[in-house]
């Protein structure tokens, strides 16, 4: 087996301030203390420290973002790299707060070696501007060592793995904080130094926990891995650096998560039809907006399009400090179905496009679409429902063979001017008794004055009708 | 010919009365052979305005159903914005309409309702645009008929009669009324078409509402309808005497065979 580490010292510093050159410097301070934990390169390049205080800090860079750092945040952000990863291996393990674990020997084969899949590997997140320590080795807990070390080989050769292990200082092992003090006062520096004591005797005062870690370490006891399992949902947050006010200043940070999801979706050959769209009022909360494609989409530009449209209609009541997006349906990726006759289509959008458009802004409750139902009862004979999600084609709904107008007047209106001249009837509908409200009509095509069809009914007791118009 | 008129015709901005070719582009029979010989290029032209001015909205059903019926195929969307009535969809799909392709837009808001018509055109993912628009200033009817000709759809704009009084940019501008004297039956004509005179309003009569012909025993009764009930009662009586009468018929003709 062989081990891949991944170690991200500053990831969620790196993470937020992606894509962010020319924003202000970016401090994340530790909740308690106020020191800085992590910090963006910009503010490391002026000179910033971790565990600096924040007078000394702002004192070097002036302006800048301060945040407080969350570790369950950096844990979201460690589980969507997790994501990414397996486009290289199938075996992956967080390590919090800051690394992945990767088991990596299944892959060496296909890529063709160990370092055509370091570079591989390596090759996004070096793009990414995160910063990343690899390490490599033939069991867990060297790889990690060897990734906090900073020392990479590129090689399966485990004598000489044990060899570059034992020089390293034991400062750098996963110690317990007393037994480092046991360690400086054994005179312990290295790793050689302290794999040389006679285990027996060194045993009983270092603990059995420091036993197993150097047992893993050399690669006698293997350890064992809870292997991550990304969930097939999307859910991205991003905490905006300076509160908005106006919704169309969104979209930038909202391009961010849509990239985010184009990936998501990409990798697994997914779609989806909708997305929630969350911000958070500084004082109110988070809110929903509920986005509808009309069809599977998944590139971001799209869904940007349809958002601009929506956000159009939207007027913040407060600053927004965090923006999230979540979709939770997916199905599998389609191609769009296009004439390929048809040049002139090209440029044009598709049906569901257009739908998409008109869902944004106008709401669903405006853009309808119309089915027949098995009704006797003419008003129920016909159900609205959201456009586009139902097919055509399909069976054809059995009908009353009887004259229907094209117009349904919903609810019925009372028949003011009597002067209509009756064509055909009565056809008498009675259905429904078996419900709470039975129906009992008479319907009438009649003519009125000015010459238009219509369609009345007469319910006894109650008065004359006027259902629909031809 | 003098060499200015040569140039404006050249340009574009004189043009024959009689050349009916000045629509280019595909057109779709209406359905009626005595509209087709009238509107340019023998049908609907595809990416035009088509204005229909009627008294009564909503009475223009018949001219537009054959069309429809022949549009629902395409694989695009038969938009309604804004119609005065919900479309009863029984009856679409009993012409042969795929109701599924109907998409039904509520919006009432004028600027809205401008927005989304001028979408469902320029995109292209509609067939057919039947607008209900009553008030339209001349420079959102110019920016509408861009988009239809980007779009290719038929669009049809229904709007109220006083309408004529305005100028407009679109190639067709229809009258429809209702006439009483004949059921069933429309008063068409053409206030304007591109390449050709108007023509003054003549009887169109669809096929399919032949069935609305009342029988002769029925005209006969004509009976003045009022909303009690001693007066449907004279009705039903008079229609379980014609029944009678029909079914003695029936009697004596299956008697004869």
């Amino acid at each position: 087996m062989h081990w891949l580490y991944l170690r991200f010292p500053n990831l969620l510093a790196d993470w937020l301030s992606r894509d962010q050159s020319r924003a202000l410097p970016l401090l994340l301070l530790d909740k308690d203390s106020y020191r800085v934990m992590q910090a963006c390169n910009k503010a490391y390049q002026l000179g910033v420290k971790p565990q600096m205080s924040l007078a000394s800090a702002t004192s070097l860079i002036g302006d800048c973002h301060v945040k407080v750092y969350r570790p369950e945040q950096q844990q979201r952000v460690l589980a969507y790299l997790a994501d990414l990863q397996f486009q290289f291996c199938d075996r992956i393990a967080l390590w919090a707060p800051d690394g992945l674990q990767l088991e990596v020997s299944g892959m060496l084969q296909f890529f063709g070696g160990l370092e055509p899949y370091y570079q591989a590997i390596t090759k996004p997140l070096f793009d990414s501007q995160l910063q990343v320590q690899v390490g490599l080795a033939n069991n867990a807990a060297a790889s990690r060592l060897l990734a906090k070390a900073g020392v990479l080989l590129l090689t399966q050769d485990a004598v000489h793995e044990q060899q570059q292990i034992a020089q390293l200082p034991v400062g750098l092992g996963e110690f317990e904080p007393d037994v480092y003090k046991t360690l400086a006062r054994l005179g312990v520096r290295t790793f050689a130094e302290i794999l040389a004591l006679p285990r027996q005797e060194v045993a009983p005062r270092l603990g059995k926990a420091v036993m197993l870690y150097l047992d893993q370490l050399t690669g006698k006891v293997q350890q064992g891995v809870h292997w991550h399992q990304p969930p097939l949902a999307f859910e991205q947050k991003l905490e905006l650096l300076a509160d908005v006010d106006n919704a169309a200043m969104l979209m930038f940070p909202l391009k961010r998560l849509l990239a985010d999801l184009q990936t998501f979706l990409f990798q697994r050959q997914l779609q989806c039809q909708r997305l929630d769209l969350h911000y958070q009022y500084r004082e109110l909360g988070w809110q929903v907006l509920e986005i509808v494609a009309g069809c599977g989409r998944y590139q971001a530009q799209d869904w940007l399009a349809i958002i601009q449209l929506k956000l159009e209609g939207i007027k913040l009541e407060e600053p927004v400090t965090d923006i999230a997006i979540s979709a939770k349906e997916f199905e599998a990726l389609a191609c769009i179905e296009r004439d390929l006759l048809d040049s002139n289509q090209s440029q044009l959008d598709s049906p569901y496009t257009l739908l998409a458009k008109l869902n944004a802004k106008l709401g669903r409750s405006k853009v309808r679409s119309l089915a027949c139902v098995e009704s006797y009862i003419p008003e129920q004979a016909v159900m609205e429902l959201d456009a586009g999600f139902h097919q055509p084609n399909q069976k054809k709904v059995a009908m009353v063979n009887a004259k229907r107008p094209c117009w349904l007047v919903q609810p019925a209106k009372p028949l003011q001017d009597s002067r209509v001249q009756i064509l055909t009837g009565p056809e008498r509908i009675e259905a429904g008794w078996w419900q709470e409200h039975p129906v009992c009509r008479d319907y009438f095509i009649a003519k009125q004055a000015d010459g238009r069809v219509v369609w009345l009914y007469r319910e006894p007791d109650i008065g004359w009708f006027i259902q629909g118009y031809w | 010919m003098s060499a200015q008129l040569a140039q404006l015709l050249q340009s574009g901005q004189l043009w024959h009365a009689n050349e009916e070719a000045l629509v280019q582009g595909k057109a779709l029979s209406s359905g009626f052979a005595q509209l087709d010989q009238y509107l340019p290029a023998g049908g609907w032209p595809q990416g035009c305005l088509i204005e229909l001015l009627t008294d009564v909205a909503s009475i223009e059903w018949p001219l537009l159903q054959p069309m429809l019926t022949t549009c629902s195929q395409q694989n695009r969307w038969l938009a309604v914005l804004d119609p005065p009535f919900m479309p009863y969809a029984p009856a679409w799909q009993k012409a042969n309409i795929e109701v599924a392709r109907l998409l039904w837009l509520k919006e009432q808001d004028d600027k809205n309702k401008l927005w989304a018509l001028e979408q469902c055109l320029r995109s292209g993912g509609c067939s057919v645009v039947i607008a209900w628009l009553d008030k339209v200033q001349p420079r959102w009817l110019r920016r509408l008929q861009l988009a239809a000709e980007q779009g290719k759809c038929y669009c049809f704009l229904i709007r109220p009669w006083q309408a004529q009084q305005s100028a407009t940019p679109s190639a067709l501008r229809l009258s429809v009324q209702a006439q009483s004297s004949q059921l069933g039956a429309l008063q068409v004509g053409l206030l304007k078409r591109r390449g050709g005179w108007p023509i003054a309003p003549f009887p169109l009569v669809a096929t399919d509402w032949q069935w609305l012909q009342p029988q002769s025993s029925f005209i006969d009764n004509s009976i003045e309808q009022s909303a009690d009930a001693d007066n449907l009662l004279s009705f039903n009586q008079a229609q379980q005497s014609h029944q009678a009468k029909q079914a003695r018929q029936l009697g004596s003709v299956s008697g004869a065979g």
